[in-house]
């Protein structure tokens, strides 16, 4: 089968679909080829924290472009994506680490971010639900949560009514190049081999980029790693605020529907394994240490994904030198959910040759390419 | 704590592969989650002064072989976790009420089991609404009745022997035994040649139903069930080839519980966790381990007997018990068995086929459950959510799973999730991953 389009998007995920989305607004003909039936990967297996403090300055332009994307998404769509705004709390086991977190709200602040910093007194006040081992923490208000899964699944059906045809089932398997340019792929589909023509190629496959981007010559230095997840019995409510810590290297939210979800700041790196060892699970479990609560509850499942990392856990987005017209969108290392919308914009104004509304050339490929 | 063999599952295959084991001088623990070891069939009384039936008498002999030939029981204990070593051993890890532990074996017998599969209908939440193992459990067990004017309606032997043993209002088979039977006279006599002992059982408990004056019709089912607090009644109905029901057939009756039993799924958590290899098999049930000499799986010193494997009753079970406990002597000391149970093996094939043809459920009984029908009960997810999941793209199982928290909630999709299999494309089956059943957060963080 041939078919022809003026972008063709590599990966259904939360940042292809929302690229598809905004590319299809501003009239382009888009076409999706999703290899599973439509998102299974990152994009609905994390944590579904939607956070612009505690992050590098590009990356926290872009989360507080995104979350109000996510906003506007849910708010002109109707669905309820089980948004929460009940903040984001990095909480601090030593005088240093708190010290550090104030640091950076400073450099936060001049972004209009506002977050503030509780001293041990204030989190025992503010958060006595927490255990009182912490020297203090710092915490952003305008931060929160949705449910990962409903909130992806409706950037992919606001794509779809925008007119954006997705290809499910549809495996790429080659690049076609010319000249310098790309020319449009070709992927496998039921058996078939499927030709799609499109001037322009936006490559969103998470850690499965890498592998097709090397049949072109482009490398790209994308590690593949697992974060493990733990899932409580449902509970009373508990917890507004998504939890981190990144010295107990644990973070934990309530799901709307009352359940406990654990991740962990570590990863199992250069595996495409999904499967749950006993000893994620266990460092989960000590989730108990920042919420003693849990200790009465059960763990009920666990479940895994799979993050493309790069070497400075920064994603790669932009055109990789030689390659006019192939747009590379991955490498998000964790931090693809929240900033799937803004990067599907900014891949939109890339493409259209508008200016990007946040300066993402700190993210350009091309960066590694020198080491 | 270590042992040469573990086995998983007290039930007929369980307690048969252990005592080869232990009989063979290997150090064997059987390990299952109830209070007292005998599985579904065997079922032994906790706490009743009433009189044992033939098959707790059975299933005591069974356990005292065990337990003579060295067996270390572990009861009221359950797998949630299990790797497969480098070395090629097993570990297992346990829960206990709240405690933890693990259990290093050399090879692993897997005998879970199977569990009834719950079919949804207009009403099936409804209090009063059982399955008929859970009526025959509480019978069995505790000695009680779930009520007076009981309607049975499903498909599979339990079901009548079930029936037979409470005050039965009605009992409803949708498989037509009968005609089945005529239509391959020869693989019905094949399948049951040497069942003296099952057809005793089936024509005593129609014989019981018969002179209690309760109508046992085949080609019948359920179709919702009345009341607004609690059951009150059922609407039944006439069923087509395809087990449908016929427009017109219906009939209202008055009952103050259902009964309900749609044969059984078998459980492949453990194996699934294990990575063992799997087919799908309707007859058999759903998905079963693939197998090859004396019941070893896919992943080396990992064997599996019995209904998960795919239903064939306690006979078929404790032949492949018997099976797979020399497997695991084999795997552990080298030594080839003698004397396998092959004859038996064959003639518990042939029932085993022969049930398949008779109690597999068939496509019809999705149309029972409408729109507003509760399909999860754990997560609260109605049939109109599944199919909304459908028409917005999800395929599969997994997927439905992942768009509505269908079977995400404490029974792990046990029980919805073979209903939504009818609804969805054939995909690979679902990945089973720890714990298997919920453990305790204090225990596991401490356990780090």
């Amino acid at each position: 089968m041939r078919l022809t389009a003026s972008v063709a998007v590599v990966g259904g995920g939360v940042v292809g679909s929302a690229a598809a989305l905004f590319l299809a607004e501003r009239g382009e003909d888009v076409v999706v080829l999703e290899r599973a039936s439509g998102p299974t990967q990152a994009s609905v297996r994390n944590a579904g924290g939607l956070r612009a403090q505690c992050r590098n300055r590009t990356e926290r332009r872009l989360a507080l472009a995104s979350i109000a994307l996510w906003r506007d998404l849910a708010a002109r769509t109707g669905i309820d994506i089980e948004y929460r705004q009940g903040g984001n709390l990095r909480v601090a086991l030593a005088e240093p680490t708190l010290d550090a977190l104030a640091a950076q709200g400073v450099e936060e602040a001049e972004d209009g971010l506002a977050t503030e910093i509780w001293d041990r007194a204030a989190l025992r006040r503010r958060a006595p639900h927490l255990s009182a081992r912490f020297a203090g923490a710092k915490y952003c208000a305008t931060d929160g949560h949705a449910n990962p899964i409903l909130a992806t699944w409706m950037v992919v059906n606001a794509a779809k009514a925008a007119g954006v045809r997705y290809l499910t089932g549809a495996d790429a398997t080659h690049l076609d190049v010319d000249g310098g340019r790309v020319r449009g792929l070709r992927a496998t589909a039921g058996g078939e081999v499927l030709h799609v023509e499109a001037p322009t190629v936006v490559h969103a496959a998470g850690p499965w980029t890498a592998a097709l981007a090397a049949t072109i010559g482009v490398e790209l230095p994308l590690t593949p790693a697992r974060n493990a997840m733990l899932v409580s019995e449902r509970v009373p409510p508990l917890l507004a605020e998504f939890v981190s810590s990144h010295e107990l290297k644990v973070y934990l939210r309530q799901a709307r529907a009352g359940q406990v979800h654990v991740g962990g700041v570590f990863t199992v790196d250069g595996t495409f394994d999904q499967r749950v060892t006993h000893a994620e699970i266990a460092h989960l479990a000590r989730a108990v240490e920042i919420l003693p609560e849990l200790g009465r509850m059960r763990i009920l499942r666990t479940w895994a994904g799979t993050l493309d990392l790069t070497p400075d856990h920064l994603p790669l987005l932009g055109t990789p030198s030689g390659v006019d017209g192939y747009l590379v969108a991955a490498g998000f290392s964790g931090h693809g959910f929240c900033l799937g919308p803004a990067i599907g914009r900014t891949v939109a104004e890339l493409v259209t040759g508008e200016p990007t509304s946040v300066d993402v050339t700190p993210l350009h490929p091309d960066r590694f390419a020198a080491c | 704590m270590s042992a040469d063999v573990a086995v998983v599952g007290a039930g007929a295959a369980g307690l048969r592969a252990a005592t080869v084991a232990a009989l063979a001088g290997l150090s064997t623990v059987l390990v299952d989650s109830y209070e007292r070891s005998g599985g579904q069939y065997y079922r032994q009384p906790v706490s009743t002064p009433h009189l044992p039936s033939r098959t707790q008498v059975e299933g005591r002999r069974l356990v005292d072989a065990a337990y003579t030939a060295g067996v270390e029981l572990r009861n009221s204990t359950s797998v949630w976790d299990a790797t497969v070593s480098p070395d090629g051993g097993v570990t297992l890890r346990l829960t206990s009420g709240d405690r933890l532990s693990t259990l290093e074996c050399r090879a692993l017998v897997v005998a879970t089991g199977a569990h009834e599969r719950v079919v949804p209908f207009p009403g099936w939440t409804l209090p009063g609404v059982y399955t008929a193992g859970a009526v025959q459990a509480l019978h069995k067990a505790h000695g009680v009745a779930v009520g007076q004017r009981v309607l049975f309606a499903g498909t599979g032997p339990l079901l009548l022997v079930a029936a037979a043993g409470t005050r039965a209002v009605e009992v409803l088979e949708a498989s037509r035994l009968a005609q089945a039977g005529a239509r391959h006279p020869l693989a019905t006599a094949a399948g049951l040649w040497r069942q003296g002992e099952r057809l005793r059982e089936g024509l005593g408990s129609a014989w019981r139903l018969r002179r209690a004056g309760t109508p046992l019709r085949t080609g019948w089912g359920i179709v919702r069930a009345l009341g607004d607090d609690r059951v009150e009644g059922a609407v039944v109905a006439r069923l087509d080839a395809d087990w449908r029901p016929v427009r017109g057939s219906e009939r209202a009756l008055v009952c103050d519980a259902i009964a309900t039993h749609y044969s059984l799924v078998p459980d492949t958590d453990l194996l699934r966790l294990l990575g063992a290899a799997m087919e799908h098999r309707p007859e058999l049930g759903g998905w079963v381990p693939s197998r090859g000499p004396l019941m070893a799986t896919s992943v080396p010193g990992v064997f599996a007997a019995g209904d998960c494997t795919g239903i064939g009753g306690a006979g078929l079970s404790l032949v492949e018990g018997e099976l797979a406990g020399h497997g695991a002597v084999r795997h552990v000391t080298g030594r080839e068995p003698r004397r396998l149970p092959l004859t038996a093996l064959r003639r518990e094939r042939r029932f085993q086929r022969l049930y398949g043809a008779l109690f597999t459920p068939r496509p019809g009984l999705a149309v029972l459950a409408r729109p507003d029908t509760v399909v999860c009960r754990c997560e609260e997810v109605t049939r109109g959510s599944v199919d909304a999941a459908m028409t917005a793209g999800a395929r599969t199982v997994s997927s439905v799973k992942a768009v509505t928290r269908c079977g995400m909630g404490p029974c792990q999709g046990r029980i919805c999730l073979p209903a939504v299999a009818q609804l969805t494309a054939a995909g690979p089956p679902p990945e089973a991953r720890a714990p298997l059943v919920p453990v305790p957060f204090e225990a596991v963080a401490s356990c780090g």
